[in-house]
């Protein structure tokens, strides 16, 4: 679909040019030859939005790299350095910074309208996989860019988002090292963050270009859903479709505007403003150890040896009681829980009653005699004692607990 | 073109008022929401004022400064544009004032000598050890970003309305109440000796003594002087210290916003045209 491209050049020496590159002739059938359906609506200008956003984002984050220094002492004050001393540099950063969010608006929308109007299915497939690993990337880049600026807010979402690999079986706490650079969140992580963050956006580029290589591939959907039949439903990508897109970029300008000459600090965090301090987690981040021992656990320092971490709160809890007991009394109740499931469900079949109501009361009675959340923390950190101890199991053994206790969960309990 | 002027204006003062006349959630059930006071620089056309922001500067020098330092403020943005207004002599004047550390020398020591424009304001203590040995085991904190670094949960859907509103005053709000919000602790609540009751401090014990009161630093330009007009002062000149280029970009927002609008009704017809023959 990539246009028949009737590109002629003029000049003698684009003629020359074009028979040893056509370039020219490329980007004339991709962007100006190129075929749109009559019938797209501005839900389809989302694209070209997009494309600005990443050009906003890399022009204007190459510039502030020139005055950003990506080290724990300096960072902070180096942004600050930014915002009062370098020309404009309060307009770059302020840009870079609401436009991160501008990017995510959009391309939500642009999400939300190729899952409406089924732009993701056939032939589009690729298309779409392609779109998912921008969003991917973009989420890590914008991730690592919100660590850079080195206030509370980035030292703390950095802990609380890396530690999320250590969830990953076996592997997990290599990974979470290994984006750390050591063994908690520090120098050698800012400075691999601010690399990355300056690499990922070139990939982003990259995979944009396949995103609309393929796009022009097989063609725009279209409001309908049917795909075009021919020449006439289709109009020139110039000046059809660039007008419009044109109409609805400026008009997105507007809303960012908004943002970043009048609210620019809205999207984010006063706490972002206050220099990382790895030893004061915000208050807002921390809760409440009594009713979250997961969470006390971790800022008490043993989240490297705490495998489970990210396990749901309420299976962890489970899996901290029925660790306590040993495998044999695991492997009866677990049994006895299985079988009364099965005998109701069955009974519940025969009387042709809906499933779904008063679940699982007989559940309870065994599982309320096991001890609480609060003591089972309380066990547990004595169990641990010191680091290096995994709560005294072995990981074969915590694994099970682990598939025991989320089969438990999920049935509701 | 007139009757589109008049709608946006229309738009905008009912958004104004409408700013102004709702009331925000209070989210957090431990403190009250700070009240939203009028700011000279809040709204599209805000800007400082200046005699308020060199008083709250003689507030910061008289009261403040004997524990906060403003470590990231150099004495040359004392004079720029959009800021205090000082002269070149003055700011001069003022630097020398300060002890800085240079060095090393020749024979490889430190040593002190008075400010240049174009150093920092100094740091009050040697390192934050000392600071807080000095005031309890509590850190006073550096203030130069400190009007962008607190703020209060506002709430839904009070949250969304501030986007139309343009409020973005939270943290001087905040600074204001906190500086009026001593009061005596109630029934029930014991202090230690270090530590105060404020009623706008998250947890209300703080360890900062009550700093202002009524006459303790003299205005000479006929502002009252209470604690309540010492805190908007103080207050207006933390968030210049904070937001320096405040007035720059609000007024580059302006003529973005001019530039924008007439640019979208350009390619609005633009689109127009080019599609009239498509049909």
């Amino acid at each position: 679909m990539s246009g028949p491209s009737n590109f002629q050049p003029k000049s003698a020496f684009l003629k020359w040019t074009e028979r040893r590159l056509p370039i020219l002739g490329l980007m004339h059938s991709s962007f100006v030859a190129y075929p749109t359906p009559r019938n797209l609506n501005y839900w389809w200008t989302f694209g070209g939005i997009l494309s600005f956003c990443l050009g906003v984002q890399i022009i204007t984050g190459i510039v502030l790299a020139m005055h950003y220094t990506p080290t724990v002492a300096g960072a902070f004050d180096s942004v600050e350095h930014i915002m009062r001393d370098v020309n404009y540099g309060w307009l770059l950063r302020y840009v870079h910074a609401n436009g991160a969010s501008m990017f995510f608006i959009a391309v939500y929308i642009h999400i939300f309208r190729g899952m409406y109007y089924g732009s993701y299915k056939e032939p589009r497939e690729i298309l779409w996989i392609l779109g998912v690993i921008i969003f991917l990337l973009m989420m890590a880049t914008a991730f690592m860019g919100y660590v850079l600026p080195w206030g509370q807010m980035s030292f703390w979402g950095a802990t609380v988002i890396t530690n999320l690999f250590s969830a990953i079986p076996g592997v997990g706490t290599k990974i979470v090292e290994l984006l750390w650079g050591g063994y908690s969140v520090d120098q050698p992580t800012l400075q691999r963050f601010f690399s990355l963050h300056y690499l990922l956006p070139f990939m982003i580029a990259g995979v944009v270009i396949l995103h609309i290589w393929a796009l022009h591939e097989v063609g725009q959907n279209n409001p309908t859903g049917i795909d075009v039949k021919s020449d006439k439903d289709t109009l020139a990508f110039t000046p059809y479709a660039t007008a419009k897109d044109n109409f609805a970029m400026v008009c997105f300008m507007i809303f960012f505007a908004w943002f970043v000459f009048y609210i620019p600090n809205y999207l984010g965090h006063a706490d972002n403003y206050i220099p990382a301090n790895p030893l004061q987690t915000p208050t807002h981040i921390l809760r409440d150890p009594a009713r979250d021992p997961e969470q006390a656990r971790r800022r008490d320092g043993d989240v490297r040896v705490d495998r489970g971490a990210c396990v749901p709160a309420v299976a962890r809890s489970r899996q901290d009681s029925l660790c306590e007991v040993s495998s044999a009394v695991q492997a009866v109740l677990l049994d006895f829980c299985d079988h009364l499931h099965r005998s109701r469900l069955v009974g519940r079949e025969a009387r042709g009653r809906r499933l779904c109501d008063r679940l699982a009361d007989s559940h309870r009675v065994v599982l309320h005699s096991l001890p609480g959340r609060a003591a089972a923390a309380l066990l547990l950190r004595e169990a641990v004692g010191d680091a290096g101890v995994d709560h005294g199991v072995g990981p074969r053994q915590a694994v099970a607990c682990t598939g025991q206790s989320q089969r438990l969960a999920v049935r509701g309990i | 073109m007139m009757k589109t002027n008049t709608l946006l204006a229309l738009g905008l003062a009912s958004a104004i008022s409408f700013g102004a006349t709702s009331v925000a959630v209070a989210a957090d059930a431990h403190a009250p929401q700070p009240p939203r006071l009028k700011w000279s620089f809040a709204g599209p056309f805000g800007h400082y004022d200046k005699q308020q922001i060199q008083r709250g500067f003689k507030v910061y020098r008289e009261v403040c400064q004997a524990c906060h330092s403003l470590k990231l403020v150099a004495f040359r943005t004392l004079g720029q544009s959009g800021a205090l207004g000082f002269s070149e002599g003055q700011i001069k004047t003022l630097a020398a004032e300060y002890q800085i550390t240079d060095g090393p020398n020749d024979r490889g020591e430190m040593f002190q000598r008075p400010g240049r424009p174009s150093d920092y304001f100094p740091q009050i203590f040697a390192n934050e050890q000392a600071a807080r040995a000095t005031h309890n085991g509590a850190l006073p904190v550096d203030l130069s970003v400190i009007a962008k670094a607190r703020t209060y949960e506002v709430g839904f859907p009070g949250f969304l309305f501030d986007i139309v509103r343009q409020y973005q005053e939270n943290g001087v709000d905040y600074l204001h109440a906190l500086l009026t919000g001593y009061e005596n602790a109630p029934a029930g609540e014991t202090l230690t000796p270090t530590q105060f009751w404020n009623k706008y401090y998250p947890g209300h014990k703080i360890a900062m003594r009550p700093p202002l009161e009524d006459k303790r630093v003299e205005y000479t330009d006929g502002a009252p002087q209470t604690v309540d007009q010492y805190s908007r002062d103080v207050t207006a000149f933390l968030m210049w210290a904070a937001e320096p280029h405040l007035e720059a970009r609000k007024r580059m927002g302006f003529q973005v916003m001019i530039f924008l609008i007439v640019f979208a009704g350009l390619a609005y017809f633009t689109k127009k045209k080019v599609w009239a023959n498509a049909h």
